[in-house]
């Protein structure tokens, strides 16, 4: 065979494929590009999480409500990000921010919707309606194939074992206070009491509903599911149809 | 094929064909070595067809311009605001907002005469009322069916919105207002209020009275009812209830004081649900619609609630 060998793309492969070293490179530079296209948005995210009005770490009731509904798989059949698309605005309100999610270990935004969207369910319903929905979806909506959760009710809520979520959180970074985190536990028993003082709460938590949320004499965690529902969505203040430019930075 | 070993190039002279005595040549490679054959499959380094190089290539090319035309890299993007990172300037936060000023363009004639026209003028034009019915069937489906139910029709402790009976009023502007404002909307200044007390629980009437109060309230509207202990109970309903359900229990708007004399109940008419009313006493909450859905949205929700045919 006088003919000269034809140096094609495919002996280049061959070449390397026989190399053992230089195929560890090449595969390790061509790995790299997926990791980079990861996590260079992390570098980035001063750029990416625009500032937002109202924005503050979850209430110890919230958070306790945030891991019972982690707890439940909840997220299973409900996303929490509303995208911006007329459709999705038109149904949910808003689009979500991320912002939004800024203190969320980890984020809820999902892709699965058996059930709508929850980003921005706070204040739609009723306590009551939240409660009823919960205890039996079919009772408020005939057609509903969401799961009963009545066990809630009767689950009580401890509220040292949930504070410690509030410094397990800042541990991850979420911005709560020495005092927050000392407060932790009596914070949450005052948001689910109307008659108690709530000025040190309000203090710390400016803007949160102080309110019985269930019919229950002590906190369940129904009373914190109910109370992190009626919160979602409802804090970031801003208008999509006019996004406020002291908003953007 | 006995001495072949997998079609993989190895060093040396190609081996030839056992078949035939020839050796074996891949006609795309001639460089490699070895035998190409092994239990009759023949592994040849061919190129792939044509098309498929072109198509990789183009959908490469397309990434790339995909990459720089729309925002796609995170360091240049200004807090949200995406318009000036791509060569086409497009976000699709504009995109939104320029999607939903062509919706409501999209009928402005009839958009504007509706906007002008009072209630009374919209529900005489079947033009108008249709425009606002239609608009307002996905609003209420959305936003009221899960308490009101699919065609209105209410729910223990959500009024029925289709029948006559009316709490906070059931004339345009009285319907407007609620939704506006909502109903008992915790930490809502404006909101509607008006609470019964709860004449159980704070010791106001011990349970026996309470017990007469039910059978007085059942003969309000007529149910049967143990007369006795209505006509017992009768004047502690004058000196209690009158201020609110007014002289006969026929409700008050102003205070959502439901009338009852008809036999409509928002809570039910089992002796147990009327003694909780007067017991525990109720306090239905409806949200404030008011910044959530917009004028526009309201009043057409207002007549699309009407057309249920329960209006005042
Ligand atoms: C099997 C899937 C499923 C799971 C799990 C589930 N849901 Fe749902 N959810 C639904 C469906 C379907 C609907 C719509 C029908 C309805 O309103 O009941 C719904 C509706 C809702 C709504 C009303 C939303 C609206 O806009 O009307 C709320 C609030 C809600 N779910 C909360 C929860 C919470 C909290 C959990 C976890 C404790 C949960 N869901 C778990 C399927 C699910
Ligand atoms: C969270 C449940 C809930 C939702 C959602 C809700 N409502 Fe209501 N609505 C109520 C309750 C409860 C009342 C009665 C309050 C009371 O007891 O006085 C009420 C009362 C009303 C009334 C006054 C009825 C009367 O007899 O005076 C109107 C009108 C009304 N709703 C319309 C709507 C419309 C339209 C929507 C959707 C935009 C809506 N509601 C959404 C719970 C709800
Ligand atoms: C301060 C005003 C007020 C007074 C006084 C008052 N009520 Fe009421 N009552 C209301 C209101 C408002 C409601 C409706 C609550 C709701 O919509 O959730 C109501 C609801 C009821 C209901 C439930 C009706 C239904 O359709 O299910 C009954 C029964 C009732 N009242 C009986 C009484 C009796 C008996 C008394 C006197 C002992 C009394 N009320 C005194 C304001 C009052």
């Amino acid at each position: 065979m006088a003919q000269q060998p034809r140096r094609r793309f495919v002996d280049l492969h061959g070449r390397i494929e026989r190399r053992a070293l230089v195929f560890v490179f090449a595969i390790l530079g061509v790995c790299s590009v997926g990791g980079l296209v990861e996590i260079a948005p992390l570098f980035a995210i001063e750029n990416t999480v625009e500032p937002v009005r109202g924005m503050r770490p979850y209430t110890p009731l919230e958070l306790a409500g945030r891991a019972i509904y982690l707890r439940e798989g909840c997220y299973g059949c409900h996303s929490q990000q509303i995208r911006p698309f007329r459709d999705e605005v038109e149904r949910y309100g808003a689009y979500s921010l991320a912002a939004e999610s800024a203190f969320d270990h980890p984020f809820q935004w999902g892709s699965k919707r058996t059930g709508p969207d929850l980003a921005r369910i706070g204040g739609r319903y009723s306590d009551e309606w939240h409660v009823r929905h919960l205890m039996n979806p079919r009772e408020v909506v005939p057609a509903s194939i969401m799961p009963p959760y009545a066990f809630l009710a009767r689950a009580p809520l401890d509220p040292q074992v949930y504070a410690r979520h509030v410094l397990t959180n800042r541990r991850l970074g979420v911005p709560y206070s020495d005092e927050q985190v000392a407060n932790a536990a009596a914070d949450m028993l005052t948001q689910a009491n109307p008659d108690a003082d709530g000025a040190g709460f309000l203090a710390r938590y400016p803007g949160a509903a102080q309110r019985a949320f269930d019919a229950s004499a002590r906190p369940t965690e129904m009373t914190a599911l109910v109370a992190y529902m009626q919160m979602l969505g409802t804090l970031a203040q801003f208008d999509w149809r006019q996004p406020d430019p002291a908003m953007l930075r | 094929m006995t001495s072949s070993t997998p079609g993989f190039p190895l060093p040396g002279p190609p081996l030839p064909d056992p078949a035939t005595g020839a050796p074996e040549v891949d006609p795309n490679a001639p460089e490699r070595h070895g035998p190409l054959s092994f239990d009759g499959i023949r592994e040849l380094d061919s190129n792939p067809p044509r098309i498929w190089t072109v198509i990789y290539i183009t959908t490469f090319i397309a990434c790339l311009w995909v990459l720089v035309a729309y925002p796609s890299i995170p360091f240049l993007s200004h807090g949200g605001d995406s318009s000036r990172v791509g060569l086409l300037g497009w976000s699709s936060r504009a995109a939104l907002v320029a999607d939903a000023g062509r919706a409501a363009a999209h009928e402005p004639s009839i958009q504007g005469r509706f906007e002008r026209a009072s209630y009374t003028e919209i529900e005489a034009d079947p033009a108008l009322r249709g425009y606002a019915v239609a608009a307002a069937t996905s609003a209420f489906a959305t936003h009221c069916a899960a308490c009101h139910g699919r065609e209105g029709r209410g729910n223990i402790g959500f009024p029925n919105l289709a029948d006559r009976d009316w709490l906070w009023g059931g004339t345009p502007e009285a319907i407007e207002h609620s939704l506006q404002v909502g109903i008992r909307w915790p930490d809502h200044e404006p909101t509607r209020l008006s609470q019964m007390p709860a004449f159980g629980r704070m010791g106001m009437l011990q349970r026996p009275q309470i017990l007469d109060m039910v059978q007085h309230v059942w003969s309000l509207s007529g149910m049967p009812h143990d007369a006795a202990a209505a006509t017992r109970a009768a004047p502690v309903f004058a000196e209690n209830c009158t201020s609110c359900h007014g002289e006969r229990g026929e409700g008050n708007q102003e205070l959502g004081a439901p009338n009852l004399t008809d036999q409509i109940w928002l809570y039910g008419n089992s002796q147990q649900a009327v003694f909780t009313s007067i017991h525990a006493a109720r306090a239905g909450v409806m949200p404030v619609f008011g910044a959530r859905l917009g004028t526009d949205a309201i009043r057409k929700l207002v007549v699309y609630v009407r057309s249920f045919g329960g209006g005042e």
